[in-house]
């Protein structure tokens, strides 16, 4: 046989079988065994003809660090999970291109011809209801009771931290420092994540943690214990969305959009309340009403996209209190 | 030539590092025009490292001292209390740090048993206290066992003299064994400096104080969270230059290694003494509390979590990262090592540049290095993959642990041995294979089981050179607790733990079973 012809029939099979690759990058427990990446991943692999290669970074912060520092040479697709609090950055640092996903009928207010939202959340303190029997219902008040101890995170170090940081910015404004001087006597630790502060809270280091609306959803719907309620402030909660981007560098941009389109169908969203315990961008009640139940949505403040500066501002606030 | 070939893998070893020296210099000369470096930003963090390093060797070589004391006086199997001591020292810091938390929080067992005699319970675990306890536990383990295994070493003679001249034990310990015992002292003081310096996890899992802040957090904010390699690489240079200050103590002091063997087994026996055996029992609580952890561990078991893939798939990376990390290591410590000895036998002034090249890699902060080579990677294209990566950082670490285990031995009698071998004709590489490897059998087994389980719990490479199909198991353990299961992530734990203890015990059964003991 020719050879030509035998290497063209040795290679055809493999040739036609060679799916194209969509990379991800993404924070670790999106993309845990617990996580809705594995779902999300089978449910998008059985339309695209594809494989979904993910990658993790530590956090949502060390997201962007990351493609900042190698400018997406490292050739991602997808930027999956980065907090509103850094798009500006993100799109100051021109590392994503623009898109124009049709974004219909999501639960939450979002132009940005950037960015995907693709699920979010209300920063919140969570409590155990069997040891704290009065919960406080505003700042004030929580800063007045000081037999109330609090967890919560460093904001240099973790997003739920920056967003307590940017929650008090957006009540008190130019009155931060000073409520943050106040509240500085009950806070007992200042975790450097999330999972270690909150970690410490069910160990019972504390009557408060810094968390979000959809925490005690898990302890009722998974471990069936309802005693952990998140406490209902009357200023309002910030909200918290989390997004994702075509990068620049993106080796099969034709795919991302597709993923990106895919983020906001059922198909994706079904896998977010229970995967990664936050609300869906898209309307799940009837098919969720569980989780809805379990979390309910709280008296919500405006979004807010800040600048760096800005970022650097309401730490410098939380700074200015912790004193000498 | 066939000296060349053995001394290969330490010169394979000098390029790297030296490739990655240049990578970290150029890219810090290049990007000096773009960053802004405020050392005094950092100031406050430069002297909690060192104050709170200071403080926990300050502990640990207190009571370091004294617990060897009352092991040695107890008079339990030495090996036991050796290999027990030296178990506690490699424990990973999660679980060490997890089972502080488990015993002393609030809702832990202490306030439990406390609650039973209606006693209140307002400890915090946490902060400064905290820093210091977890920091402390591995080198009170790490002193005591240098401080005993000295005791043990005591000719029997020398105790039977002591009684029948009716000289106490602790009149002769004032008087004439505190001398010996502290001979060599204090290049393991300097050590602990460096192992309590170098504390970056218990530091993120126990600081809970924003002031509280060491050099190594600070590259992790600057690397992970700012994009801000520059000062990431300055911090990490600025903590290699202060502790290379430090270890110039050791470099030229050999004695570092002296306490790692046992010359010979004393059996020596005191009178039964009902204060030292309540001691006895308080020190092995002490150093048991990080277990019962275990229990908990234990009660949350979860078949499907056990036999998830996942989990499997997390086992299996591990393995293959400590198998290559520690072959790696122990290639080029052994290559190293008969490049050392042969400087020696020379007279050499290069030996001191070797044992240099090796012991480096202890000062820099692993975060540093590990971005170092993230930049070097990346500027590659790529090529390596992330378990090579990953393998090599680990073997880097490693790598100077056993060096300095083994060196002793290693050059024992080498001005003899180095004659016999020219007389009798002997190459290098036979030297290495039928002389060397033998004499050094059981401490190469010892420390392999040692640096095996020290890289199958390292976490702090693989939180940046991880994806999908690649986790390892303390990772693993990292994502079930940044997912709300925390039981489920002490499960595991727990069993790592139980799989830690038979990778340290299946080597000394082995030996044991030779039974070559010295």
């Amino acid at each position: 046989m020719n050879l030509k012809l035998l290497t063209v029939l040795l290679l055809f099979p493999f040739q036609v079988l060679a799916k194209e690759e969509l990379k991800i990058l993404t924070y670790g427990s999106f993309n845990s065994d617990w996580g809705p990446g594995p779902n999300i991943e089978k449910e998008f692999e059985s339309i695209c003809n594809c494989d979904l290669v993910w990658n993790t970074a530590d956090s949502s912060g060390a997201l962007l660090s990351r493609v900042k520092l190698t400018k997406n040479n490292e050739g991602f697709d997808v930027l999956l999970g980065l907090d509103d609090s850094l798009i500006t950055e993100a799109i100051e640092n021109d590392l994503f291109l623009e898109h124009k996903i049709k974004e219909f009928n999501l639960d939450i207010d979002w132009n940005n011809k950037f960015f995907t939202p693709f699920d979010y959340g209300y920063f919140s303190f969570i409590y155990d209801q069997t040891k704290l029997s009065t919960p406080p219902r505003s700042f004030d008040e929580l800063a007045s009771r000081n037999e109330i101890s609090i967890i919560i995170m460093d904001p240099r170090y973790s997003t739920p931290g920056l967003g307590l940081a940017k929650w008090i910015n957006q009540v008190y404004q130019n009155d931060a420092i000073e409520f943050w001087k106040n509240l500085q006597d009950q806070i007992i630790i200042t975790s450097k994540s999330w999972s270690d502060g909150y970690g410490l809270f069910l160990e019972g280091e504390s009557d408060i943690v810094l968390s979000y609306t959809t925490s005690p959803a898990y302890h009722s719907l998974i471990e069936g214990n309802s005693n952990y309620k998140s406490l209902n402030m009357t200023e309002g909660h910030a909200v918290q969305i989390e997004v994702m981007g075509i990068l620049k560098n993106a080796s099969n941009i034709e795919l991302a959009r597709t993923f990106l389109e895919f983020s906001l169908s059922e198909n994706f969203q079904k896998h977010i309340p229970q995967g990664n315990w936050m609300y869906p961008v898209i309307n799940l009640q009837n098919s969720q009403n569980e989780f809805y139940s379990a979390a309910p949505k709280p008296k919500s403040l405006d979004q807010v996209f800040p600048s760096f500066a800005q970022k650097e501002n309401w730490i410098l606030n939380w700074e200015a209190s912790l004193g000498e | 030539m066939e000296a060349y070939l053995v001394r290969l893998p330490y010169y394979f070893y000098l390029v790297t590092l030296l490739f990655i020296f240049i990578t970290g210099i150029s890219f810090f000369l290049i990007a000096s025009d773009n960053y802004i470096f405020n050392f005094f930003n950092y100031s406050n963090a430069i002297f909690f490292t060192f104050f709170q390093a200071a403080v926990a060797t300050f502990f640990s070589s207190i009571l370091g001292f004294l617990f060897s004391l009352i092991l040695y006086l107890s008079g339990k199997s030495e090996r036991l209390v050796s290999a027990f001591l030296n178990f506690c020292f490699i424990l990973p810091v999660i679980f060490v740090s997890f089972g502080i938390i488990f015993f002393y929080s609030s809702n832990g067992v202490l306030s439990k048993i406390l609650s039973l005699f209606s006693l209140d319970y307002d400890f915090k675990i946490f902060s400064f206290t905290g820093i210091i306890y977890v920091t402390s536990y591995f080198n009170i383990a790490f002193n005591a066992n240098f401080f005993f295994r000295k005791l043990v070493n005591l000719p029997e003679n020398y105790i039977k003299i002591l009684k029948s001249n009716n000289i106490t034990f602790w009149t002769a310990l004032r008087l004439q064994i505190r001398g010996y015992l502290f001979q060599g002292y204090r290049s393991i003081v300097i050590l602990t400096l460096i192992f309590c310096t170098s504390n970056f996890t218990i530091l993120y899992l126990l600081s809970g104080s924003p002031r509280l802040v060491t050099i190594e957090l600070s590259i992790y904010q600057s690397i992970i969270f700012n994009a801000d390699l520059y000062s990431g690489i300055t911090l990490g240079i600025i903590q290699l230059i202060l502790m290379l200050f430090l270890s110039s103590l050791i470099m030229f002091n050999q004695n570092y290694d002296q306490s790692f063997n046992f010359n010979k087994s004393s059996n020596t026996r005191f009178p039964k003494n009902i204060l030292i055996s309540m001691a006895f029992y308080a020190i092995v609580f002490y150093f048991l509390i990080p277990f019962l952890i275990l229990i908990k561990g234990l009660f949350n078991f979860n078949a499907q979590l056990f036999l998830s893939m996942g989990f499997l798939n997390s086992i299996f990376n591990s393995l293959k990262i400590s198998s290559l990390s520690v072959s790696l290591s122990v290639f080029i410590s052994l290559s190293a090592l008969f490049t050392y000895r042969s400087f020696l036998e020379k007279n050499s002034k290069l030996q001191k540049f070797t044992f240099l090249s090796i012991t480096i890699l202890l000062f820099i902060p692993s975060l540093t290095l590990s971005s170092v080579i993230f930049y070097l990677n990346f500027n590659l294209n790529f090529i390596f993959s992330n378990f090579l990566i990953v393998s090599v950082i680990n073997s880097f670490f490693i790598t100077p642990i056993v060096f300095v285990f083994l060196s002793s031995k290693f050059i024992e009698n080498y001005f003899y041995e180095s004659k016999q071998c020219i007389i009798l004709n002997i190459s290098p590489f036979i030297r290495l294979i039928k002389i060397d490897i033998p004499k050094i059998k059981n401490e190469l087994v010892l420390i392999i089981s040692a640096v095996f389980v020290l890289s199958l719990g390292d976490l702090t490479s693989i939180t940046i050179f991880n994806d999908s199909s690649f986790r390892t198991i303390p990772l693993f353990i990292s994502q079930l607790y940044n997912n709300y299961k925390y039981d489920d992530a002490f499960f595991i734990l727990s069993l790592f733990i139980i799989s830690l203890f038979f990778i340290m015990y299946l080597p000394s059964k082995f030996l044991n079973r030779n039974a070559y003991i010295r």
